[in-house]
């Protein structure tokens, strides 16, 4: 499969548009343009269902429904209707489907004057919008800052909420008479450890400075897992080429499978460059495997570094991994900063006192209402009736 | 309270939908705790690869498929098409 075609497969109808400038040719803008008819024929088809009657509340989620919150609005103006009301949550700010405008797309988008513009579908879902949600705190405090001009409404934050019951923390009931923390079970022996690595394996999870860690990684940790999708398939090949035999790669595996990964689990590394909210780590740490987090967004609303806090501290934090400089960090940097974290949880896990401390400070957060479902939807609840 | 969600990803009950995680875990826990609190929830992907439409403990469930395909044979791009399950739309691509 040519690599163009495999961007359709792969990512659908909206992979080209975060990319174009990457595909400066005649067959790219005949893409671009096929991508926008898709999602007109589609925002058209969406739209044209969408009537007082049939919603009191339409609910967006990132980018790709640009177009339709424009639509839905124009036809609610039209009918002098503030129904249906048009909510709209950010999960990614990275992703805003930004387009140059070419006359062609200009026509199919309904816009006058094209050249030199540029378009963005995140901007025409937030403007249309009656209210902005996004998934954190500081990614709400922040969004501004890292993305200026595109969002000039308030914005909400609502944290996800979070389902743990069937995780180890959380069904965590026996005692562990050596360390006298009760409720507190270490996994296995200091040295048979294993780290895992998942998720969406991107620049922006920091992929390149994870690959250029590896080989020390490999060596400190008796086993490393990786599992999920590479974006970028040069870097997996280059990974499964040089990889030693203790680092396993499982590709894309299904849920319950990664569930069982973390649960074996006695690390997990997410070096992300832009995280709004970060849910694997968090099921890490609910399978009781140390998260080693960097210190952007989404992971400093729900990580406390246990080197700073035997209180609060959940997780193994890279403080200089944050939102003034992670993403202009080169990866030989943050590979330096990867491999020390990896070495102070091995650490960690060799003080066994310091690691059934953490242990307890994530069991007892994952058993209380801090990534509540139930207030999740409360939130949500109060934004659709306001 | 009549609630329509529009997602690309979602994780139903079945967890057979995830994908890559966060987006369609958080709408999957959104749509199922609404309808707890007895809301009407569709959450609708029509971005999605395959297409099903069911009940998920009570949120209707409906995935439309978006098949395209591009052969691609001496640079031309041959008709791509997009077809949803549930409400038919067929577009054909012939200025290619």
């Amino acid at each position: 499969m040519d690599h163009l075609s495999y961007s359709y497969t792969y990512h659908g109808v909206y992979s080209i548009l975060d990319h174009q400038l990457n595909y400066k040719s005649w067959d790219a803008e005949k893409r671009l343009e096929f991508s926008i008819e898709n999602l007109e024929a589609l925002t058209k088809h969406i739209s044209s269902k969408i009537q007082p009657e049939t919603a009191d509340v339409v609910h967006l989620h990132d980018w790709q429904f640009g177009r339709v919150a424009e639509e839905i609005r124009k036809s609610r103006d039209k009918a002098e209707d503030k129904t249906p009301k048009i909510i709209v949550t950010i999960h990614n700010g990275l992703y805003q489907g930004n387009l140059i405008l070419t006359q062609r797309i200009a026509e199919i988008l309904g816009l006058g004057d094209y050249e030199n513009k540029r378009y963005s579908y995140l901007k025409t879902l937030i403007d249309n919008a009656d209210e902005v949600v996004t998934v954190g705190k500081t990614y709400a405090e922040q969004f501004n800052t890292m993305f200026s001009g595109l969002c000039k409404k308030p914005i909400h934050a609502i944290p996800n909420g979070l389902d743990f019951k069937g995780t180890q923390l959380y069904e965590l009931t026996k005692t562990n008479n050596l360390i006298n923390l009760p409720g507190v079970v270490l996994k296995g022996k200091p040295e048979e450890t294993t780290l895992a690595i998942g998720g969406r394996l991107t620049t922006e999870k920091g992929i390149e400075a994870i690959l250029l860690a590896l080989p020390k990684l490999s060596e400190m940790y008796q086993q490393v897992i990786i599992f999920g999708e590479f974006q970028n398939k040069g870097i997996e090949e280059l990974v499964k080429t040089y990889s030693p035999n203790n680092i396993k790669i499982l590709g894309k595996i299904p849920r319950n499978q990664v569930l069982d990964v973390l649960k074996n689990s006695d690390a997990f590394l997410a070096p992300s460059l832009h995280e709004p909210f970060g849910l694997l780590p968090l099921e890490a740490m609910a399978q009781g495997a140390i998260p080693i987090v960097s210190n952007v967004s989404g992971h400093n609303d729900n990580f406390v570094d246990i080197r700073d806090d035997s209180v609060e501290g959940n997780a193994i934090v890279m403080k200089e991994v944050d939102d003034k400089n992670a993403l202009t960090m080169k990866p030989t940097e943050l590979c330096t900063t990867i491999i020390k974290a990896g070495q102070d949880a091995l650490n960690l896990i060799n003080d066994r006192l310091g690691h059934a401390i953490l242990i307890r400070n994530a069991a007892d957060q994952i058993k209380s209402e801090r990534w509540s479902i139930k207030e999740y939807v409360k939130k949500y609840e109060e934004i659709y009736s306001s | 309270m009549k609630i329509r969600m529009f997602s690309w990803e979602y994780e139903g009950l079945k967890r057979s939908y995830n994908l890559k995680g966060g987006l369609g875990v958080a709408v999957g826990f959104l749509a199922r705790g609404l309808n707890a609190n007895s809301h009407s929830v569709t959450v609708e992907m029509p971005f999605f690869k395959s297409t099903t439409e069911y009940d998920d403990g009570g949120v209707r469930m409906s995935v439309h498929l978006l098949k395209i395909m591009i052969p691609i044979k001496k640079n031309l791009l041959h008709l791509p098409w997009i077809i949803s399950h549930i409400h038919t739309l067929i577009t054909e691509y012939t200025r290619f």
